[in-house]
């Protein structure tokens, strides 16, 4: 386990340089660059050529880009042209405004996707399976900035429950925090749910069929122990699988769900930056980004091992 | 007297697109304490769905029983709901169940002491430590070694003997008063399967437990039932004690039943007289006896009259047919030729087609770090072989010993490690994929399962005629087709159903259409990898039928591999005999199942049961131990860890195949030194 452990570490060190390498150089290859946008139509070929030399960014791109690495390597994320900050002064509080709706959207949708696959595949054929099913698949097939609208339309327009957008820290105010966040975080989560419970019934489903939860049963099992200890436990490797993709998913989500609400968090930060072409900052969040995927697969991978005794020792 | 177990009319039916699959059909019948009942029949007679319908075991919906009674200890069972507090008290507690594959009836992400404990917490109100002592203690009773070491693995870690073993400690773990026996050992080695019989044998007689055996081996039936009922599409047809179904059998899909299987003590010339056609659907089934299209005897009355209902034959004897039949009565109907084929010509064993010379296949091991390579392991160990022109060459074995990799190897589709094998007097040994092409032609192959080698989007036609297009790509698309009706008639298949999927055949159909993919290319051999062990028994003899009378008329050879050392015997002019990746005999089929020299040989030959009740082989003793995984092969004779003869010597040098009377080769040191 260990050495396997060791391997899988290694290979995401190495995925992780390649990302950076790729969005790296792809960036610079973009026309434009973030001096002449961040000094307007007025500046003279001096102040350009000025301030290009004041942020390395005529040195060749092999340079800038171990420059970075190594900076990154310190702790060093560099300077924010645009923003005229460091980076390092204006990510964390982008990161944390992120996570304050992700990360709750994450939970809710593996809880509330995995119970309604298993109450869903329970029921199978039944009227409560067919209306699950229904609205599972239409939070799938609708983009999350579309369900965004609807709530926004009808919790903030028509019921004015809410506030429509804007981000309040929780440690200002918790009560008005949190009410900023339901619609973002149901916004982004409807679709993660919907995949989750379709994924879960399915797997329920086939789990259910298998010969080990009929000798459950020929034991005199009661049907709960049979669903939680024989059959989700089986169930869990394909939902623990879409858990590492919906990390993905969600992240991209962000980016638009931050626009339609308004919220200063690291998607519209994203946005800001591409427009800006504001190498440093985007460099950054696109690792940060990489490296959150990547260690989310990672555990994923881990998790497989506890789940499935079978992959714990091929891979020993 | 009130029985253990009476079951009064049984109905299950399952709901399906087309109609209601009427899958158990009224049937009836009791268990008493002590004793072992069999019920009988191929798939889809209801024999399986019978004995889940007394627990409600069956998944329902699609399933549901629709009347009847279960009467055990006192109370109806039928009145109680399928997840109730009362059903559940009986499931595992009273009644135990072991089912057909032991590779995935056990929760492979669970351990086994978990497994094995958690039905005694609930029923028998131990606690966790208890629980675990007494899953030791019937863990060591089912034969598992190193038991309480051993309760904390899982499923995959071990064999499918012992995973059999397991799921039969953990039926008994409640001490229950029936144990049920769903197809138990079929999916085990015949050694391992004798073994696990005569362990729930023990079991019955030690505890008084009842046994119900559901099979469609009738030597197991022979050997250890007392009572058995014969069940064919949902109906009991015929039940009574064991000798007289086997010796007076009054129904004719019995008789057909006993006919159609291949015995160990048949004479060779005897042709299987095959049930002919295939069970009728159960679907929404007219009011009529259910056997008529495929029985013999079937005369007007029996088109008109309803369903028969079950009648006294004998003391305890009933059967369900209008006509009193026996064995002696002379069918009304034919439906097959009952003489073999007379071969054209002799099979010879001087013309090879096939030689394997010294034949090594070794798979490479990895291990550490990097997964680097880090040894060979020896899957198929220095084996000579020859098939003649004409000729069949039966190769049997265990699983793991090799006989499939061998098959492989001589399609080329395996790299050998040494050894040469020649085909008509060409060296093919290590070919290119595109060497073998043009010999694809001549070799042609057909595996076990019918369902997973036909291409399911593929026509019936298409399929046949595809080797045709490949080695014969002038010909024209008019022969083409006629070819293929020539084909479809040459195997018994109805050319009209060219056009139809492999889904609308029958089993047995689609290894006939199997069969004539392999015989379009007009090849000189044709490798059967257990082409027919998937099949029912009535299936099966009307497919080993068609080989016997393709051969005589076209002279093809076979080398036919299987693990039924019955049906090898049958059809094999020589057998060879495997273990563990080495050949241990080899000689003509009546020296080999007459007279067996290897101390292997004779052990599978008695663990095989016989179906007749009255035949001494059913006493004989049954080995011990288990094969070996090739990763652990005992130095020298592999056979060394397990065989009653082994001397020091053999545990270190590997005795040489050597000859031993006329074309009777063996390898085993005892026998060569001895009479």
């Amino acid at each position: 386990m260990a050495g396997y452990v060791l391997r899988r570490l290694g290979q995401s060190v190495v995925v992780l340089l390649l990302v950076t390498l790729m969005v790296f150089f792809t960036m610079h290859a973009l026309p434009g660059d973030p001096v002449t946008i961040f000094l307007g139509t007025t500046a003279t070929p001096e102040q350009i050529a000025h301030y290009t030399e004041v942020f390395g960014l005529d040195q060749p791109l092999i340079v800038q880009y171990v420059k970075w690495l190594a900076g990154l390597a310190h702790g060093e994320l560099g300077q924010s042209i645009a923003l005229s900050k460091p980076v390092g002064e204006v990510l964390p509080g982008r990161i944390v405004v992120t996570l304050s709706f992700t990360l709750p959207a994450l939970v809710l949708s593996v809880l509330v996707g995995t119970t309604l696959g298993i109450w869903s595949a329970m029921r199978r054929g039944r009227l409560a399976d067919s209306v699950i099913s229904a609205v599972a698949s239409f939070g799938v097939a609708a983009p999350a900035f579309v369900i965004g609208i609807l709530l926004i339309l009808l919790l903030g327009v028509q019921l004015k429950w809410l506030s429509i957008s804007g981000y309040t820290p929780i440690t200002e105010d918790p009560v008005a925090g949190i009410k900023k966040l339901v619609m973002p975080v149901i916004a982004l989560s409807f679709g993660q749910v919907g995949m989750f419970t379709r994924q879960t019934r399915s797997a329920m489903l086939e789990v259910i069929g298998q010969d080990y939860i009929r000798t459950a049963r020929s034991k005199g099992l009661k049907e709960k122990t049979v669903i939680v200890a024989h059959a989700l436990r089986n169930a869990l490797i394909p939902i623990v699988t879409l858990m590492g993709m919906s990390i993905g998913g969600l992240i991209g989500g962000t980016v638009l769900i931050e626009q339609l609400f308004t919220m200063p968090g690291v998607g519209s930060l994203l946005m800001m930056s591409i427009m800006n072409r504001d190498y440093m900052v985007l460099q950054n969040i696109v690792f940060f980004i990489a490296a959150a995927v990547l260690a989310a697969n990672f555990l994923v991978d881990i998790l497989y091992g506890y789940i499935d005794p079978r992959i714990r020792l091929v891979r020993k | 007297m009130s029985h253990l177990l009476e079951v009064k009319d049984l109905r299950t039916e399952f709901r399906q697109p087309t109609g209601t699959l009427h899958a158990v059909e009224g049937v009836s019948y009791h268990v008493d304490a002590g004793e072992i009942v069999a019920f009988v029949g191929e798939s889809g007679s209801g024999k399986s769905v019978t004995q889940y319908s007394t627990l409600q075991l069956i998944p329902m919906p699609p399933g549901k029983i629709t009347g009847g009674e279960i009467w055990f200890d006192g109370r109806n069972l039928l009145t109680e709901g399928q997840k109730s507090a009362a059903l559940q008290s009986v499931r595992g507690a009273e009644i135990g169940v072991v089912f057909q594959e032991p590779m995935t009836s056990l929760n492979p992400v669970l351990t086994i002491g978990k497994q094995l404990t958690e039905g005694m917490m609930l029923h028998l109100g131990l606690n966790r430590t208890q629980a675990r002592d007494r899953a030791v203690d019937l863990m060591e009773k089912v034969g598992i070694p190193d038991a309480r070491s051993r309760l904390d693995a899982f499923p995959h870690q071990f064999s499918g003997g012992m995973r059999q073993r397991i799921m039969i400690a953990m039926a008994l773990a409640c001490d229950p008063k029936i144990l049920i026996a769903d197809e138990a050992t079929t999916a085990l080695d015949v050694t391992t399967q004798a073994q696990i019989l005569e362990l729930m044998k023990d079991l019955v007689e030690q505890t008084g437990t009842a046994l119900i055996i559901v099979t469609h081996n009738l030597g197991i039936v022979a050997r250890y039932a007392s009572r058995v009922h014969v069940m064919y599409a949902g109906e009991i047809v015929e039940s009574g004690p064991t000798r007289e179904i086997f010796k007076a059998p009054r129904h004719p899909y019995t008789i057909g039943l006993l006919r159609a299987v291949p015995s160990l003590a048949d004479e060779r010339d005897r042709r299987l007289i095959p049930i002919p056609g295939m069970v009728s659907s159960q679907v929404d089934p007219p009011d009529r006896c259910a056997f008529i299209n495929r029985c013999p005897y079937a005369v007007a009355e029996c088109e008109t009259e309803p369903r028969p209902v079950l009648q006294a034959v004998g003391t305890g004897h009933v059967k369900a047919c209008h006509r009193d039949i026996d064995l002696q009565t002379t069918p009304v109907r034919q439906f097959e030729a009952t003489a073999r084929t007379e071969a054209a010509a002799a099979p010879s064993a001087t013309t090879p087609v096939l030689e394997v010379k010294h034949l090594k296949v070794t798979f490479p091991t990895y291990g550490g770090f990097f997964k680097r390579k880090t040894g060979d392991l020896l899957a198929v160990d220095d084996v000579s072989l020859t098939v003649g022109k004409g000729e069949t060459v039966g190769l049997v074995g265990e699983s793991g010993c090799g006989k499939t990799t061998l098959a492989r190897a001589v399609m080329g589709l395996q790299e050998v490690a040494g050894g040469q094998i020649i085909f008509d007097d060409r060296d093919i040994t290590g070919l290119s994929p595109s060497q073998m092409r043009p010999l694809r032609r001549d070799i042609s192959m057909v595996f076990q399962d019918p369902y997973g080698s036909l291409d399911p989007r593929q026509r019936a036609e298409s399929i046949v005629a595809e080797p045709l297009g490949n080695f014969f790509p002038d010909m024209s698309a008019k022969a083409r087709s006629e070819r293929v009706k020539e084909l479809f008639d040459l195997v018994g298949l109805n050319p009209d159903q060219r056009s139809r999927m492999p889904h609308e055949f029958s089993g047995g159909q689609r290894q006939r259409l199997a069969i004539a993919r392999a015989l379009a290319s007009e090849p000189s051999l044709i490798v059967l990898d257990e082409a027919i062990s998937a099949l029912d028994v009535s299936i099966q003899s009307q497919v080993i039928n068609l080989l016997e009378d393709l051969q005589a008329r076209l002279a093809v050879s076979y080398l036919f591999i299987a693990h039924d050392l019955s049906v090898v015997r049958h059809i094999s002019d020589r057998v060879a005999v495997m273990y563990l990746g080495q050949l241990v005999e080899l000689t003509g089929w009546r020296q080999l199942y007459e007279n067996p020299l290897h101390p292997y040989t004779k052990a599978l030959l008695e663990a095989v049961p016989i179906p007749d009740p009255d035949d001494a082989a059913n006493q004989r003793r049954i080995i011990k131990g288990e094969v070996p995984s090739v990763m652990n092969r005992p130095a020298g004779c592999a056979f060394s860890s397990r065989c009653p003869l082994a001397t020091d010597r053999c545990r270190v040098d590997k005795p040489p195949l050597e000859g031993r009377g006329e074309a009777h080769e063996v390898a085993c040191f005892a026998v060569q030194a001895g009479a």
